[in-house]
């Protein structure tokens, strides 16, 4: 009998293409579920059921879309652009404007939450949108810039700045002092935090 | 550009460096979407209960086989005569036509494959498939809903004796 584990994304992925296999399909959900629920619930912010609905529409998604995946990147890779996706016609059937200016969407204009010291997650879903899509893409998933304006269909520019005013947010979110220097280590994604 | 150490770290990049990575979406979301994905025609049915319908449709399938083989050889060690029915026995009735009906369809199967019993083969052939045709309407009379009339233990049936029966030209369904 095949373990299931031995068997690659590609091989459950073809399977589930090919014949519509249950257990292949319940495989790579339960390899990818957990990272994409909490890529999903980060982004859309403190409410766990738009994260559920979305999460369950971007599995529909997923393995609609999966004959035509190339497999040029990692299939998380993709997935999380899938999940993206998903959010951002969330977001668009909600009527959310996202990306505003920055002006718009002081954090003074919101009542300030209550944090413990590194609740990160708590600090994120307390973000505009546009600034909790860059952040969580960038600093926690590790996409470049590039990569971020490509899913997010924004320009790299926003992409920038919106990281930067998150970053601000989220300092004064977390009760630390905002740098008042040019930050000059470079994005704080954990793959830079490892490597500089 | 040197590594940054504990002391270098904002509270910012600490807690994104010890942030979770992963959410458990709870047991009801899978479950959830597999359902949505089936409903869609997008998933099959899961092997184990695919596997379990499908035990149950061969069990059936295996006795009926057995019941028609053994009354087909029965029938065959004996020059038998239509029974009389007694309508204080209509299901000893049914036995023993079932049977007759069993050993003649078994001995048309018999008949050689030359052309001069071609046109008896065909004909009884479509005798037998009339008769079977009426047999499973007056069963799902009788039996609303009844799963052996209905197509799959037929046609397990069908295939799992195809590959033990002598090569014919023909394929007979099994009862």
């Amino acid at each position: 009998m095949t373990d299931l584990a031995t068997l690659s994304d590609r091989e459950l992925a073809d399977a589930v293409t090919a014949s519509g296999a249950e257990w292949a399909f319940r495989e790579l959900y339960r390899r990818h579920a957990p990272r994409m629920f909490l890529l999903i619930h980060r982004l859309v912010g403190s409410s766990r059921t738009d994260a559920e609905d979305i999460h369950q529409d971007t599995w529909l998604a997923v393995v609609k879309g999966l004959p035509a995946f190339r497999w040029d990147a990692a299939l998380s890779t993709w997935l999380v652009g899938v999940a993206v996706n998903q959010t951002r016609s969330f977001w668009r059937r909600r009527g959310d404007r996202v990306f505003l200016s920055l002006e718009d969407h002081a954090l003074s204009t919101q009542p300030a939450p209550t944090l413990e010291r590194l609740d990160l997650d708590g600090a994120i879903a307390h973000l505009p949108p546009g600034q909790r899509a860059v952040v969580v893409l960038h600093d926690l998933e590790g996409f470049t810039h590039d990569e971020v304006a490509e899913r997010l269909r924004v320009s790299a520019g926003t992409s920038k700045s919106q990281l930067f005013a998150a970053r601000q947010s989220l300092r004064r979110l977390l009760h630390a002092p905002t740098p008042t220097t040019t930050d000059t280590r470079g994005p704080t994604c954990v793959p830079c935090l490892k490597t500089t | 550009m040197r590594p940054l150490s504990e002391n270098d770290m904002t509270d910012l990049e600490t807690a994104i460096a010890g942030r979770r990575l992963a959410e458990d979406p709870g047991p009801e979301a899978e479950a959830l979407i597999v359902d949505a994905l089936q409903r869609r025609g997008l998933l099959r049915p899961s092997a184990s209960r695919h596997r379990r319908g499908t035990g149950l449709a061969l069990a059936a399938a295996v006795l009926i086989l057995a019941a028609g083989f053994a009354a087909g050889e029965y029938d065959g060690t004996r020059r038998h005569s239509w029974p009389q029915t007694s309508q204080a026995s209509p299901a000893l009735a049914v036995q023993r036509t079932g049977s007759d009906y069993v050993a003649a369809v078994a001995t048309l199967a018999r008949l050689p494959a030359a052309s001069d019993t071609a046109a008896q083969r065909s004909l009884g052939k479509e005798v037998a498939v009339s008769t079977l045709k009426a047999a499973a309407l007056e069963i799902e009379r009788i039996a609303p809903g009844e799963a052996l009339v209905s197509e799959p233990p037929l046609a397990l049936a069908h295939e799992s004796r195809r590959s033990e029966l002598p090569a014919t030209s023909d394929s007979l369904i099994w009862y």
